[in-house]
Formats: C-alpha cells, sequence, structure tokens
C-alpha cells in the first residue's frame, strides 16, 4: 500500500507526545506537513519528527494531501475537520469529535457527501485492555452487567502552552469535555447506550474542574446503573470497574494493557491476579494503531473504524450532563458573604447565576457500593 | 474596583480571585503557568498571560485595572536565586503597574522579614526585619523596601501585608507536609509544641488583602495578618492530624536535640565516604573477585584470629527467620522511621514565642478574623479529606 500522505494539524502536547511518534511507526502514513500558527514550534518538531514541511494555516498548505489529523483545540476541530472533508480528504479528529451535537452531525454529512473517511480519535479503542474489556463483555464472561464506576482524577499536568484549554468558548467545557470523553465512548463501545441521570460539577462561571455524573446505561441485558467521578484538581487515580454477576472487571487507564478481573463478592486481586494481555506496550503503540486503521479506510483498503455514531452520542451526552448540571457540594467551601466590605465594590457582572447560588447536590454514592445481586 | 490578582494558580491568589468574583468584583489573574490554571479556570473571570520578568505583559495584563493583588512568587527560580529574583520582579511589577497607572498594589510579604525565629519586637510591625541569608525571607524584605519607595515617590501607592501561618483548602505547604509526616511517624513536635503558631486562615488573608484595595490611604503602611487567637504548634498538627485516621504519637525534640541531630546529618568527609564506599555489598562482592584480595582477606583473618561469616543458604534466605537465626545471625526489629528534621527556618517557626499582633489592621483596615480556628481546620480537615492527602 502506497503511505497515505498525511496533513497534521496543530503542534500541541498531543502531536508532539502521542500522533508524530506514532506516525514514524506506522509505513502506511507518511506526515507531509505540520500545521501551527506558531510556526517557530512547528519546525522545532517537525524536524525531531522528520516531517518535510510546515505550515502556518491549514488552508493554504505547500503540498497535496490524503488525509489530515486534527489535533488543534477542541473549538477548531470542526472548521478544520469540514474543510478538509469538502475537499475529499479524510480526517481523524481529536477528541471530543466537535463543541457540540449540531457540529459533529455536519461533520458526518459533510463526510458523507464527499465519502471522505471521518474517524473520531479515541486510542483507547485501539489498546489492548480496553479490547480485552470489550471481549469479556461481547463472551459474556463477567454473568449480566450489574453496575459500572469509573473514576478519572489527576491533577492537571497536560503541558498545555495557552489558556484555550480552560475556556468554555475554545474548549467546549471543562473536565467533563475533557476527560469524559474517554469514558462516555469506552462506556457506549463497551455497554451500548446512555443517557445521563445527574451530573453535578464545580463550575461558576468557567469551566468545571470536578465532575459526579450518574448515568443509566443501556446494555443487552437492561439498564445498568453508572458513576462517573472526574477530576482535574485531586488524585483519584484512573480506572472503570464493571461489575457482573459472575465477575467484576477493571480496566486501568493510565497503563492500558492492565486489566484485573476476580469474583463479584471478592475482594479486588493483589496485583499478581492481575490479567496482563500482553507487556508493557511503550504509550505509543495504540495510537500507531489507530493510525493505521486510518490510512487503511482513507486508502480504501478496509473499512472506518466503526467509532463515528459513538462519538455523535457522546457528544450528546456532554450537552445534557451540561443541561442537567447541579452545583456539586465542596466540602470546605463556606456559605457566601452577603456584600463587598464598605459596599464599594458591587456586583460588576449582576448577580452570578452559577454554581455558588443555588443549592448543591452531595456527590453521587457509588452504585457498587451496593450489595451485589 | 476592577482586581488583577497576580500568582492567581496559587493556594493563595486562587483563592482571592474566588472570593472577589464572589463578591462582584470586576477581577481578573494574572496567569503565567496554564497547567496550574484548572481551578481558576471554574471562575470564567479574564485570565491574562503574564510573566514576572516580562514588563510588556504585565503593563498589558494592568491595562484598565485599578488595584492589584500581588500574590505571585517565581516558582521557576532555583532556590539560591530567589532572593534575586523576587526582587528583580517586584522591580518590573512597580514599574509596570506605574506605567499602567495602577492606583493601588497590595503586596503579600511575610513575617519571615523577622528572621527565624523572629525577635521579641516582631510583636508589632515597628520590629526590625533583618537579613538572616534566607533566600525567601530577604526576598520579602527586598520587595518590601520597593514598595515603599514607589510609594514615597508617588509611582505606586502600595499597601504591604505580613501574613503569618496561612493554612486553607488548597495549602501546598502545611497540610500535605504535616499530615504526610504525621502518617509516617516522621513529624518532630518541636519543644513539645509548645510554640506559638500565629495560623491565618486563606479567607481571613483575603479579607484583609479586599480591606487593604479599598484603603488607599494606608499605602505606604505595613500590616500583620492572622485569626484572631494564636495556636501552639501541638494543635495546629493536632488538628490536621483530624484529618487522619490515626497516626503514630510524633516526636517530640527540643529546639537543641534537633540542632544536635542536624549535625549529625552533615555530608559526612571523604573519610567516612570511603568507608561507606568499602562496606558496600557490591563493593566486596567486587573486591572478593581478586585472587589478591582474597588470599590477603584469609591472612588477615587468620591473624586476627576471626572467622568469615557463614552466607545463608538458598534455602534459609526463603524461609525467612527461622534458619536465619540457625546459622547465629541477629533480625533486626523493625525500626522507626528516622525523624524528619525541620531545616533551621522551620525550627525557628516551631519554636517562636511571639505572637504577632493584628491590633494595627483592626485599627486601620478594619480587619476582623471572620473564621476562627476551629471552623478554619473543619474546613481544611475536610478538603485534605476530599484530596486524599
Amino acid at each position: 500500500m502506497k503511505p497515505v500522505r498525511l496533513a497534521v494539524v496543530g503542534a500541541g502536547a498531543v502531536s508532539e507526545r502521542c500522533h508524530l511518534p506514532a506516525a514514524a511507526t506506522v509505513a502506511e502514513v507518511a506526515v507531509a506537513v505540520l500545521v501551527d500558527p506558531d510556526l517557530g514550534r512547528a519546525r522545532r518538531l517537525a524536524a525531531r519528527f522528520g516531517v518535510p514541511h510546515t505550515a502556518p494555516d491549514y488552508r493554504r498548505l505547500p503540498v497535496v494531501v490524503d488525509a489530515a489529523v486534527v489535533a488543534t483545540p477542541p473549538a477548531l476541530h470542526a472548521p478544520v475537520a469540514l474543510h478538509f472533508l469538502r475537499a475529499g480528504a479524510g480526517v481523524l479528529v481529536e477528541k471530543p469529535l466537535a463543541l457540540a451535537p449540531a457540529e459533529g452531525e455536519m461533520l458526518q454529512a459533510a463526510a458523507a457527501a464527499t465519502g471522505a473517511v471521518l474517524q473520531p480519535a479515541h486510542h483507547l479503542r485501539f489498546a489492548s485492555g480496553p479490547r480485552l474489556v470489550k471481549r469479556l463483555l461481547e463472551e459474556g464472561r463477567l454473568g449480566a452487567l450489574e453496575a459500572v464506576e469509573g473514576v478519572y482524577g489527576v491533577v492537571f499536568d497536560w503541558p498545555v502552552a495557552s489558556g484555550s484549554h480552560f475556556l468554555r468558548e475554545q474548549a467546549g467545557g471543562g473536565v467533563v469535555m475533557d476527560n469524559g470523553s474517554h469514558l462516555l465512548d469506552l462506556l457506549l463501545w463497551w455497554v451500548g447506550d446512555a443517557e445521563v441521570v445527574e451530573a453535578a460539577d464545580d463550575a461558576w462561571q468557567g469551566v468545571e474542574a470536578e465532575a459526579h455524573l450518574r448515568l443509566r446505561l443501556h446494555g443487552p441485558a437492561g439498564a445498568v446503573p453508572a458513576a462517573l467521578t472526574l477530576s482535574w484538581l485531586r488524585h483519584l487515580g484512573r480506572w472503570v470497574r464493571l461489575r457482573g454477576r459472575s465477575l467484576t472487571v477493571e480496566q486501568d487507564l493510565h497503563r492500558w494493557h492492565r486489566v484485573r478481573v476476580w469474583p463479584t463478592g471478592w475482594s479486588p486481586p493483589a496485583p499478581a491476579f492481575a490479567a496482563e494481555p500482553d507487556p508493557v506496550p511503550p504509550r505509543v503503540a495504540a495510537y500507531a494503531d489507530q493510525l493505521r486503521a486510518f490510512a487503511r479506510a482513507v486508502a480504501g483498503e478496509a473499512p472506518p473504524p466503526p467509532l463515528l455514531p459513538d462519538a455523535l452520542r457522546a457528544l450528546e451526552l456532554i450537552a445534557a450532563c451540561y443541561r442537567l448540571r447541579r452545583p456539586l457540594d465542596l466540602p470546605w467551601a463556606r456559605p457566601r458573604p452577603a456584600a463587598a466590605p464598605d459596599g464599594a465594590a458591587g456586583p460588576a457582572r449582576g448577580a452570578p447565576a452559577g454554581a455558588l447560588d443555588s443549592r448543591p447536590v452531595a456527590p453521587a454514592p457509588s452504585p457498587l457500593a451496593a450489595p451485589a445481586g | 474596583m476592577r482586581l488583577l490578582v497576580t500568582g492567581a494558580t496559587g493556594f493563595i491568589g486562587s483563592r482571592a480571585a474566588e472570593i472577589a468574583a464572589e463578591r462582584g468584583y470586576d477581577v481578573a489573574a494574572l496567569v503565567h503557568t496554564w497547567p496550574r490554571a484548572a481551578r481558576l479556570a471554574r471562575l470564567g473571570i479574564p485570565m491574562l498571560p503574564g510573566d514576572l520578568t516580562d514588563r510588556a505583559s504585565l503593563r498589558r495584563a494592568m491595562a484598565g485595572r485599578d488595584v492589584v493583588l500581588h500574590c505571585a512568587l517565581d516558582g521557576r527560580v532555583p532556590w539560591r536565586h530567589h532572593r534575586r529574583a523576587q526582587a528583580a520582579a517586584m522591580a518590573t511589577l512597580l514599574g509596570a503597574a506605574a506605567e499602567a497607572g495602577i492606583r493601588h498594589l497590595v503586596h503579600l510579604s511575610s513575617v519571615a522579614v523577622y528572621g527565624f525565629p523572629p525577635a521579641p519586637d516582631a510583636a508589632t510591625e515597628e520590629g526590625r526585619v533583618r537579613y538572616t541569608g534566607h533566600a525567601y525571607a530577604d526576598g520579602k524584605i527586598d520587595s518590601e523596601r520597593l514598595c515603599l519607595r514607589a510609594t514615597r515617590r508617588g509611582e505606586v501607592p502600595a499597601t504591604i501585608l505580613r501574613p503569618t501561618v496561612v493554612y486553607g483548602p488548597f495549602d501546598p505547604l502545611w497540610a500535605p507536609a504535616i499530615l504526610a509526616g504525621l502518617r509516617a511517624g516522621t513529624l518532630v513536635l518541636v519543644d513539645r509544641g509548645e510554640g506559638v503558631c500565629n495560623t491565618c486562615y486563606v479567607d481571613n488573608l483575603v479579607e484583609a488583602m479586599l480591606l487593604a484595595a479599598h484603603r488607599p490611604e494606608c499605602a505606604g503602611g505595613i500590616f500583620h495578618v492572622s485569626d484572631a487567637v494564636p495556636q501552639t504548634w501541638r494543635a495546629f498538627v493536632e488538628g490536621l492530624g483530624l484529618a487522619l485516621d490515626g497516626y503514630p504519637p510524633p516526636r517530640v525534640l527540643t529546639r537543641e536535640e534537633v540542632e544536635q541531630l542536624r549535625r549529625r546529618e552533615r555530608p559526612p568527609g571523604s573519610l567516612a565516604l570511603l568507608r561507606a564506599f568499602l562496606q558496600d555489598p557490591h563493593t566486596r562482592r567486587a573486591l572478593r573477585a581478586i585472587p589478591a584480595v582474597r588470599a590477603a582477606g584469609r591472612v588477615a583473618r587468620r591473624l586476627s584470629g576471626t572467622r568469615r561469616r557463614a552466607r545463608p543458604s538458598r534455602a534459609g534466605e526463603i524461609d525467612g527467620a527461622a534458619p536465619a537465626r540457625q546459622m547465629g545471625r541477629r533480625r533486626r526489629a523493625p525500626q522507626p522511621a528516622p525523624p524528619s528534621l525541620p531545616s533551621s527556618s522551620q525550627t525557628g517557626i516551631w519554636a517562636t514565642r511571639v505572637v504577632f499582633s493584628i491590633a494595627r489592621a483592626r485599627q486601620h483596615l478594619g480587619y476582623a478574623p471572620a473564621v476562627d480556628f476551629e471552623e478554619g481546620i473543619a474546613l481544611t480537615t475536610a478538603w485534605a479529606r476530599w484530596a486524599g492527602l
């Protein structure tokens, strides 16, 4: 197969750490141009990864490309992807696919019109651990699914170079949009459909850094309660636990190859009991597999991985989280003081209508805490 | 009043921005290190890029602002350069503030300017500040002097606050260190914890900052800021300890004992390093591989009448205690973790008997700390449990 000529749009951290190193290991793609308005940074990365061209604007490329990896700030995902799709080039779009469900549908329509490949980037789908979990679920090894709990809590340390990651108009949201995208995509893939029952977060008028979500998943065996805790402010770990009637399985979302399985009702096993489907893969392996599948789809050698419906559904769920959101009860928050000192300040932006004004809700109890069966 | 908070991604600056936003101030935040902005980003206030070493960036951020709450400390600077870096940053900030027409600057200094431990005259703001070679504290003295000079010259009116032991949710210093030390059993209570801990709950400090922001007539003034009632260090440690389910009793050492132990901890001399090198099992194994060394060892043992210690068998190593005893080796009882010795400046803080008076802040700023120790500790421990500290 002739390598697919690729434009990587966005020279941020995810390109530097994931897409470019992965592309260097995949024979099916050749990165032809790296695009970023910060041309100095683009040139540095291009030199490091052997990319022949750089460009400041994705609309004016110095070379012809077959496809593009869109790794820009989320607000640009839809416009950039739309530009390439309309030109008939395939796109691999970083999560979230777009800021809103309507934007996602627009992309879907554009892809259908030109026949170009539109693939949402969800590297976890290509990692060995989540694939093993998918197989265990498909083969019914866990028994009927009873409850799901997911935690994605790490003190934010992604090396963002600007504030765009923290602005609603640029990022579409906070930790729900950012880390929630991963968890929701996995649950939709593993279990089936989902609906948001309750959502609480700590945003005031900005983006949330802590969120507690309660979902109802709809799998083949009926409805399953799920609770997700997402945080940018504390180290809680990164994992999803699925409790079936006979077995419970835990996917590590930091070391993607690591899956633990134990009989439901027992204590989680010591690490020695862990099921490790393969030796520790390099960080880029899942990204490389993702890129390979994308390249084959663009070359017409294989159908694109069926990720789009779940990515669109995830956008709807995220939008529902923001629609239903309630202020989260923060254990250290004091009641709001009545007025500014001297009364000299005065509310400058009208009465805030955010989290601190309405009744807080307590964090949802874990569905796994309920007795089995 | 349009506020700009520097250091707004840090512990005190974040809280200042939060409280100011909650109260309806038009507040913006200066941000240097974007990955730390997650907590700040909840507020939805303008986040302006800026760097304490870049005057133009500060001027841009200050455009249209009236008051600067200066909480920033450049964390990138190596410790030994801290004094110079702090002074340079303060000069840059004051220069930018003058150019941007800032009407008032509230500068966060520290009672560290009195040295460790502070002399008894530090009870009031009239106490003498002294350079101690402690880069942070010396930098605070320099910064205060720059502020006072800028006020005298009419460039930027600045008010200086000297907070005490600031604690509260998201405290990166006291709560994490004390809880980790308590849990590990390595915490040392200097002088039985009877030293005075001049606590200052972070919300009280922010209150004082906002009060100062409204008192331009207080520019050029220096104010202690702490809680209403001083505590002992034991009370502070035990209060924070409520965040834990239990912990071994902390070590109790006098200040002199800490000094003695620290002297013992001094870096080893070359002879001690050579001895440690020769006693290292890897070195010994390598040396024994040399026939001449082995022969010399045999001769030495014969002459001294000692026998080489028998090595335990493989089985002994695997089976553990019993075979090891058969081989004549004595097992050591598990030793408690060695105490984590406070530095000399920390010892000074822990052993102080000085109560920093807040009478001046009460009188001139109208400061009345609203959060008492019980509430402050309850909120801090609630946060610590939530954060999994």
